[in-house]
């Protein structure tokens, strides 16, 4: 055998010595900031965090502050998105519905992620009829259309949660359930949770089930790894490539949900601020004032876009099969 | 050298699958052993059931799959019906497999350090420094140039025979006494295919572990093993020391088998010689010997199956005809 050098030999070019190794994530990273589309939408996603985080403190009036001298105005230099019927400023509004969106949008989307990784990967793993439960289960919920289905759980669970307050109240004391406000986001994410889970538990489910074949996974088995050693060490790893696509994209679609409810009125209500809510109350004057429905409409759109935006070139990025970079 | 002490015994095995059409006989009757610091080739055409032996060893059969029948031995040890959880701790310290497809057989997403530190964790319980030293140590004995380097970099990064002998050091990361290597050089050119079977031999010679090397190109058994075993539709057909059963095989099938490999010196104005046929359907095996229909010298007898019969002083054959010689090659 000739002996070997080691890496930090002088002798060896240095592209060698210094090329750093590509990974799977580094790779991705770089790619994906170089799709011009993903960085604009990441820049507008941060932007968009940050305002929902601030809003309280930013928006130049209260939410519900009602100024009867500035009624029905346009946008202007003292209320840049205009005010309504009854005088409140539509951009501090519209903040709050921010606000909502991307709470709502990361909360369910976590919830999502937990329950869809869970059901996904313990029927494969667990086998025989628990898999064909949970193959049950979630064939069932795809067959609905998701939205439908979430504002049918909406409306059967919120007078159910309404009649429970009452006695829980009297029951506890606790200030918490005379409060509307926490009915509104439980019911929403509740339903919402329930529902949007099954495709991703099923792109988790079919994940594990094509790389449970792999050679790789043999592989370790005939170094002696236990089934626990494979699926965390494993299996886990490399399906979270698909499931941070699948969920970077589905925040969008989340978003556009929870505006939906509450457009509808079975989601987020007066007090509680929503963007879906504001379009509903601007659509009856939206002739004469389109500005009511036109900037939370396009606010909603904006960031729905930054997230898909992102979640196609994530899903560019961590595509292995893109070899050319 | 071989030592002489049996390391692996195989006796009688039989292998079964579940399938669509019933239950079909992968392996049936396998019968062979390999000592310790001996190499033991299996050869045979594709689906004659080679692989199959040796997920049967390591106890890694699909679950449509089970050894019927026969025994397992590592190192006296029983293999057959020992539950999962023994098996894996056998599985790296006793007995390690080494893939055909590096590629395939590594975690894409893994460096090729952790991957082959998993096993030094695993079974010898080696962590942090220590087990990344043994590491970039097997990463040199097996010819990586820059291992301290090269610990770093995920499969994709390496060329073919690096990546099989990366393969190669995690299979011996725990110093097993018994490797299987499945088709190692099948996927590799000719060049690489020499550096890796001189890195068999090594190994061999420096850990004295025994070597049961599958493949279907008879010139690597005729360079590396000390005992062949030819396999057919599942069955052994021959077996014995590589140099007799090389030279002067019995079984038409070795002969034919052999027939069909090239000699620049002689070949280059003949037409090819093939064996005529297909293999056959494994679920549909006449009764007898399964080479009859595409046997050159079958007869009636050939409807009973023939046991492994001796043809010389180590040698046996599974055939009625021996002593015909089917092919003269001189």
């Amino acid at each position: 055998m000739t002996s070997h050098r080691t890496g930090s030999d002088p002798a060896l070019p240095a592209a060698v010595r210094t090329a750093p190794p590509r990974s799977l994530w580094g790779d991705a990273r770089r790619t994906f900031f170089k799709n011009r589309m993903g960085v604009f939408g990441l820049v507008i996603a941060v932007l968009i965090v940050l305002i929902a985080i601030a809003a309280p403190w930013i928006a130049p009036y209260g939410y519900s502050e009602q100024d009867w001298s500035a009624i029905r105005q346009g946008p202007s230099a003292e209320h840049w998105m205009g005010t309504d019927a009854v005088g409140r400023d539509l951009f501090s509004r519209v903040l709050m519905g921010i606000r909502t969106a991307v709470l709502m949008g990361f909360v369910v989307s976590t919830a999502t992620v937990l329950i869809g990784v869970l059901m996904g990967s313990l029927g494969p793993l667990l086998g025989g009829r628990i898999d064909a439960l949970v193959v049950w289960i979630m064939d069932g919920l795809l067959n609905f259309p998701a939205f439908w289905l979430a504002a049918f759980v909406a409306v059967i669970t919120k007078p159910a949660v309404a009649t429970l307050a009452q006695p829980m109240y009297e029951a506890t004391g606790w200030a918490i359930f005379e409060n509307t406000l926490v009915f509104d986001y439980s019911v929403v994410f509740l339903c919402l949770s329930l529902v949007w889970w099954a495709p991703l538990g099923r792109l988790v489910r079919g994940q594990v089930l094509t790389l449970r074949e792999q050679e790789f996974i043999l592989a370790q088995r005939a170094i002696g790894a236990s089934p626990w050693w494979i699926t965390t060490r494993h299996l886990a790893p490399n399906v979270m490539g698909q499931v941070i696509v699948q969920v970077s994209t589905g925040i969008g679609t989340l978003m556009l949900a929870e505006s939906a409810l509450s457009f509808l009125g079975i989601g987020i209500q007066p007090p509680g601020a929503s963007l879906g809510n504001l379009i509903y109350t601007g659509m009856t004057s939206w002739r004469a004032e389109p500005h009511l429905v036109l900037m939370p409409g396009l606010t909603l759109s904006v960031i729905i876009l930054a997230f898909v935006f992102i979640g196609d070139a994530l899903s560019d990025a961590l595509n292995p099969r893109v070899r050319d970079r | 050298m071989p030592s002489g002490r049996a390391l692996l015994e195989v006796r009688d095995l039989c292998v079964e699958f579940d399938t669509q059409r019933g239950v079909v006989r992968a392996i049936d009757g396998l019968s062979f052993s390999c000592a310790a610091g001996q190499i033991t080739g299996i050869v045979g055409e594709s689906g004659c059931g080679k692989s199959t032996t040796a997920l049967a060893i390591m106890g890694l059969l699909p679950a449509q799959g089970r050894v019927a029948r026969g025994s397992l031995h590592l190192d006296g040890t029983q293999l057959t019906g020992l539950p999962e959880r023994e098996l894996r701790r056998l599985r790296g310290p006793a007995m390690a497999m080494v893939f055909q497809d590096a590629l395939a057989a590594l975690d894409p997403t893994m460096r090729v350090g952790a991957q082959l530190i998993e096993p030094l964790n695993l079974h010898l319980g080696l962590r942090g420094e220590a087990a990344r030293r043994r590491a970039i140590e097997l990463l040199e004995r097996v010819g990586i140039p820059s291992p301290d380097l090269r610990i770093d970099s995920y499969p994709h990064e390496f060329s073919g025979g690096m990546r099989q002998r990366v393969m190669i050091a995690i299979a011996l990361a725990c110093s097993p006494t018994l490797l299987i290597a499945d088709e190692p050089t099948t996927a590799l050119d000719v060049t690489i295919q020499r550096q890796i079977l001189e890195l068999l031999l090594e190994l061999r010679d420096e850990t004295g572990a025994g070597i049961v090397l599958i493949t279907h190109d008879v010139g690597v058994v005729a360079e590396t093993c000390d005992q062949v075993v030819v396999m057919y539709a599942g069955r052994e057909v021959e077996c014995g020391p590589a140099q007799p059963v090389l030279t002067r095989p019995r079984h038409p099938y070795t002969q034919g088998l052999l027939a069909c490999s090239l000699d620049l010196a002689h070949d280059r104005e003949r037409p090819l010689d093939a064996i005529p046929g297909l293999p056959p359907e494994l679920s549909t095996l006449p009764p007898g010997c399964p080479f009859q229909p595409r046997c050159p010298v079958s007869m009636a007898k050939c409807n009973d199956t023939p046991g492994m019969m001796p043809v010389g002083p180590a040698q046996q054959a599974a055939c009625w005809a021996i002593g015909e010689e089917a092919y003269d090659h001189g």
